[in-house]
């Protein structure tokens, strides 16, 4: 199901605005690897023109993650206090009004695709310049005290024990038997390094979910349908993690920018210290997270959602569990972020 | 077959038979004795050998019996009852030459 309806729509809109809408433009975006993306612009009788994305549940799912709704209210809470998301618009979770549960937010201009951020950001200094900013960003966000809402559950009994439960818990809702990744995760579970401080985190920060302008200058972070409260380093683990380098091995902050220039930000703007082998643990972790994913995709596939990637991703994962081992075994022999 | 095939060919003939067999019920234990015996031929064996990650894709395949075993394999690392060494981490790397690949580690979504 890659269509949505979009003619109760407007109806929605008029009863929820108390106005006169009119849709302007209707047209799917690329991207999004759960959900769906469409670009809506509508005229509303005395506010004018809104150039808006609407967000919606994708035909199948992973089962995990925040509703719209919910991100919608999270978003709200983060855009009150500046931090650089889209400003959410409105959000319903009537399958009815467009066939499934949605958010609209207001479209910011900028690339958010990696073949165009990279191309974007291929001179060093801007991708450079890029992992810097994004440090900066996600330690604004990891100081931010998280928003008073129902959905967001510290991580029990610690930020690590919890992440390893929920890969078990994305191994189990694939019913999927990997002896590689149990083995992977029974070794982080006895490796967990001391717990941080929990704070609110993305949880989905990479290459892909980040916009920028034509010159590869942070504008925003995207897609917050996983964040929650956790670890600050499981954000930075992810986003250095090898699958979002998009083969640039020389550039671990997405195929983009150095480690070195992603933590100067982060520090510089008041994070925590990063401890090296703490986010080689959270690198690890990442790595047993995507390729558990990786499964779900493929069942998404194989399920009828005929999205080549969800069909490929699957067969990555030959590559994923040689990258957990030797990720293990580096963390073994204390090393530090790979 | 290589000497490095050799040696993990030989580590999961270890854990099949020290580790794996003695936790499985029946019929799996029979399952895995053949494959062991299977495995231990292809040591032997003077002519044509195929690689380890062939020898074990018989056995850890994706489906029927030998798909059970691999569970089995799954669920008793996540119970603790089988804990880690290096021959356990010998059969795991030879279980991922057994599956179908691409190198696609970047990119997917």
């Amino acid at each position: 199901m890659r269509q949505l309806d979009f003619d109760a729509l407007v109806p929605w809109l008029r009863e929820r605005l108390a106005a006169d809408v009119r849709l302007r433009l209707v047209r799917p975006l690329p991207g999004g690897a759960v959900n769906r993306v469409w670009r809506v612009v509508v005229e509303v009788a005395g506010s004018g023109r809104h150039d808006l994305v609407l967000k919606a549940d994708g035909a199948t799912g992973l089962g995990v993650g925040l509703g719209r709704v919910e991100e919608h209210a999270l978003l709200v809470a983060l855009h009150a206090r500046g931090l650089p998301v889209p400003a959410p618009f409105l959000a319903g979770d009537d399958p009815g009004v467009v066939g499934a549960p949605f958010l609209l937010m207001r479209r910011l201009p900028g690339l958010s695709l990696p073949a165009r951020l990279l191309a974007a950001t291929r001179d060093p200094p801007r991708g450079e310049a890029l992992a810097e900013a994004l440090g900066g960003a996600l330690a604004r966000l990891h100081r931010t005290p998280p928003p008073d809402l129902p959905f967001l559950a510290p991580p029990r009994p610690t930020p690590g024990r919890a992440a390893v439960a929920r890969c078990r818990g994305l191994l189990d809702a694939a019913d999927a038997a990997e002896p590689v990744l149990e083995w992977a995760l029974s070794r982080l579970a006895a490796l967990e390094p001391p717990a941080h401080e929990v704070c609110l985190i993305h949880g989905d920060c990479r290459t892909g979910n980040l916009l920028v302008d034509a010159d590869g200058g942070f504008v925003a972070l995207l897609d917050w349908e996983f964040a929650g409260l956790g670890s600050p380093l499981e954000d930075l683990g992810w986003l250095t993690g090898r699958y979002w380098r998009f083969g640039r091995h020389d550039r671990p902050v997405g195929g983009f920018g150095s480690l070195e220039a992603l933590l100067r930000g982060y520090e510089e703007t008041g994070g925590a210290a990063v401890d090296p082998t703490a986010l080689l643990w959270w690198q690890t972790l990442g790595t047993v997270r995507w390729a558990a994913i990786a499964l779900l995709q493929g069942q998404r596939f194989a399920a009828g959602e005929r999205d080549l990637d969800l069909g490929l991703t699957p067969l990555s994962l030959p590559a994923l569990e040689a990258e957990a081992i030797r990720l293990v075994e580096r963390l073994e022999r204390g090393g530090g972020a790979a | 077959m290589t000497a490095g095939e050799k040696a993990l060919v030989e580590a999961a003939l270890r854990v099949v038979r020290e580790r794996l067999m003695p936790v499985l019920e029946e019929p799996l234990r029979d399952e895995a004795g053949l494959v062991a015996l299977v495995l231990e031929w292809r040591l032997a064996a003077l002519g044509e050998r195929p690689s380890a990650g062939a020898a074990l894709r018989a056995f850890f395949g994706e489906d029927g019996e030998e798909g059970a075993l691999r569970r089995r394999l799954a669920a008793g690392i996540r119970d603790g009852t089988i804990g880690d060494g290096p021959d356990l981490r010998a059969l795991l790397r030879t279980l991922i030459k057994a599956r179908p690949s691409i190198d696609r580690t970047e990119g997917a979504c």
